[in-house]
Order: structure tokens, then sequence, then C-alpha cells
């Protein structure tokens, strides 16, 4: 019965099932939902297909247990991209401990504002460059980049999923965007 | 104007096996829950009542006594 209906239901009202009842078959249909999405943005983080494959099966085990702490205030699609992103920024940032100085990010200045960067200054980047200055940037600047230009997030959506204020996420964002720049035109 | 962000989207096939890999211990988490929630919450709640019915079931025949 409940296999065949789940596959009808909303994201949310799936998830409202799965933490009421704990049920595994109904948690496996979340899985053949989004188990493509993780997969491919872990990839976009991780070179190693092997590593990404490890990354998104602890995810979704994570997210099993997690998802109680989902409170339905941004969309879930959103909340599961902060979920992924943030994950594999903490594995990256793990990996890379002692390590300090791989990325761009210089604490001195981190309270200096950068100057704006448009919107039409990153579209007008090339697509390979783009992949290669990401690869530049921290992980943190990389995740944020992607949720609003990949992903599409609004950035009020971006500030609930990753439980800050707007105006804290719009910082990370000027720094993010000035960021890349300065990494897209060393290339 | 064309987004590059879209066109650095990857696009690989899930393999297969994760699933199994991840359904495998998304069920063992679920027999620890339910395992826990049977020796901390039920088991305990079970004991109580029953020790609660008993304690009844005597204080009602010794008012009957009376």
């Amino acid at each position: 019965m409940a296999e065949n209906t789940s596959g009808t239901l909303s994201d949310e009202e799936l998830i409202r099932k799965i933490t009421q009842t704990n049920d595994t078959h109904l948690f496996g249909v979340l899985y053949d939902r989004y188990a493509g999405i993780v997969y491919n943005k872990c990839i976009g983080f991780m070179a190693s297909h092997e590593t990404a494959q490890d990354l998104t099966q602890d995810i979704f085990v994570k997210l099993f247990v997690k998802l109680k702490s989902f409170n339905g205030e941004s969309k879930f699609s959103t909340w599961l991209y902060a979920f992924t992103y943030n994950h594999c920024v903490n594995y990256i940032q793990r990996e890379l401990k002692g390590k300090k100085g791989e990325f761009s990010v210089n604490e001195d200045i981190e309270d200096e504002v950068p100057d704006e960067v448009s919107d039409q200054e990153i579209f007008e980047m090339k697509a390979q460059n783009l992949k290669a200055a990401l690869a530049l940037i921290h992980p943190e600047e990389k995740a944020i980049l992607l949720m609003k230009y990949q992903d599409n997030i609004a950035v009020k959506d971006i500030a609930a999923a990753m439980e800050l204020g707007e105006s804290a996420v719009k910082m990370r964002l000027m720094r993010a965007k000035a960021n890349l720049v300065k990494k897209y035109n060393s290339l | 104007m064309e987004n590059p962000f879209k066109n650095i989207i990857e696009n690989q096939k899930v393999p297969e096996i994760l699933r199994e890999r991840v359904m495998n211990d998304v069920n063992m988490i679920k027999l620890s829950l339910d395992m826990a929630d049977l020796f901390a919450v039920k088991y305990p709640s079970s004991i109580f009542n029953l020790i609660d019915t008993s304690s009844k079931q005597k204080n009602k025949k010794d008012s009957d006594k009376k």
C-alpha cells in the first residue's frame, strides 16, 4: 500500500511520515528522489568518484538520523543541498587540516568589505576556467556560490537553510564572488 | 546570458550498489533505535504498568475485606 502511494507524496509529506514511523522503505523513496543530485554534488567537490560515493552514503545515513531537524523553513531540496555542501566542506576541511594556506582565504582581511562583483561578470566566465577557479577558493565559498548560481536558491532561503542572517549570507556571497574573480583572473 | 555554473553540473549515474549500502546502514540504525525504544521506553513502561496494576488490585482487595 505504502509502495503505491509513497511515490506521489510531496517531499514534506514523505518526510513527515518517515520521521513519525522511521519507515526505511519510505526513506528508500526519498533516496531514489535525491541520490543522483547528492552524488553529483559530491563529485563536484571531490575528484575521486569513490570518495564521492562514500560521502553520498554518509550523507544519506546521517540524513536518516537528522531528518527530524528539518523544520520546513525552507524547501526540503534547499535544506538537503545545504546539508550536502556542509558535509562535503567539513570532509575537505578535515582532510586538509594542518595544510592551512591551501585555499585563498586570508583571515587577516576577512573583515574587509570586498568590491562588489556583478552577476554579469560571473556569467561571462568560461565554464572550464570557472570550474578550475572554484577548485582554488575555500570550499565554504564554493558551496555558497553553487547554492546561489547553480541551484538558484534565493538569499533568504540560503540564510534559512544555513541558519544564518540574510546580511551574513550576502556578505559571504560578496566575498566569495570577489575571491572567485581573483582566482579566475589569475588562471 | 548563459550561466556557466549550469555548464559545470556533473551528470554521473549513481552506482546501484550505493543504494544497498545506504539501506543496509539505515536498517541497522532503525534496528538500534527500535531496540533502544524497547528497552529504554516500552519495557520500563510495561513493568511500571504491571506494578501499578498489581498494587491497585491489592489495594482493592484490601478495601473489599474491610
